[in-house]
């Protein structure tokens, strides 16, 4: 892979994926992975920022006779999911023009 | 390795965080294992457990407020205040004790420098006498006078070089000290 996440991006894609439902740490990582290659140890770090910027909480919940702990979105994260969703389509669409040749030097 | 040993080697690679940090990256990694389908492949996968306590690590630091709210919970300042006066008694000692031998040194590099000068005074002034000497058996031996006269000169050359070499020491050791003097006092040194 060419292209890497940066530190933003991750967070965006983090917010995205527990606005559809909450997750824990592994399904979370697996889900990301599907898409982008990431290290199973990038996520940790990652997830203790949100929820340190308050864009996430954690609950636990016992499973197979152990704990599971699980990260939830907030109302700000969410706002903040949303505001990532925007500038991702903003620079989605001028990386494109740039790529797909709609920019060019001048020609004198 | 297995799921013990990796989380033991995390745990211990986990420096200058708190506690309760240190536990919980602990925790998630214990139930990221157990939560994969194959353990032993998600711990190969995972590496090395010092490298992933070295990416918690980065983290914690990465992120200023941490700092603060370390230090500010680790060391209050009335813990700073008791310390150090706890180490006062230790502390203060110990510099007295530097300071003297700094002192101490100084004395001996004077003490060295004084008895070369009195080397060269001492031999010069031999000189002189034995010139005198010399001078006066002119009248009963003319061989043994003119070797005495020989012998001062000799001795009266060694002692003026000596003390010439006492003095360009001590000329060297002033420079050298002005010199630093200069430096430490004049920071920024204007170039002309």
């Amino acid at each position: 892979m060419v292209f890497q996440l940066g530190s933003s991006l991750l967070d965006a894609c983090v917010l995205s994926v527990l606005s559809q439902s909450d997750a824990y740490g592994y399904n979370l990582t697996q889900s990301i992975q599907e898409v982008i290659e990431i290290s199973d140890s990038t996520m940790y770090p990652v997830l203790r920022r949100l929820k340190k910027e308050g864009l996430l909480i954690t609950y636990d919940k016992p499973y197979q006779g152990r704990n599971r702990r699980y990260y939830q979105i907030t109302p700000a994260g969410k706002e903040k999911h949303v505001f990532y969703v925007e500038q991702w389509d903003s620079f989605k669409k001028r990386v494109d023009k740039i790529m797909h040749g709609g920019v060019s030097v001048e020609q004198d | 390795m297995n799921k013990t040993e990796f989380l033991d080697k995390l745990d211990k690679s986990l420096k200058r965080i708190p506690d309760k940090d240190k536990k919980d990256a602990v925790a998630y990694y214990s139930e990221y294992i157990d939560d994969a389908e194959n353990q032993f492949e998600v711990i190969e996968r995972l590496g090395s457990p010092s490298k992933v306590g070295a990416q918690v690590m980065a983290s914690f630091y990465a992120d200023d407020e941490d700092i603060d709210t370390t230090f500010k919970k680790g060391i209050s300042s009335a813990k700073a205040i008791v310390l150090s006066v706890l180490a006062a008694p230790l502390g203060i000692p110990l510099a007295i004790a530097a300071l003297l031998l700094v002192f101490a040194f100084f004395l001996v590099i004077v003490a060295l420098l004084f008895s070369i000068y009195a080397i060269g005074v001492s031999l010069a002034v031999s000189g002189v006498v034995a010139l005198v000497a010399g001078i006066m058996t002119i009248i009963s031996s003319v061989p043994i006078s003119l070797m005495v006269i020989g012998s001062s000169f000799v001795l009266l050359s060694c002692g003026v070089v000596v003390f010439i070499l006492a003095a360009s020491i001590t000329m060297f050791i002033v420079n050298t000290f002005s010199n630093f003097a200069k430096k430490i006092t004049k920071k920024d040194v204007q170039y002309e």
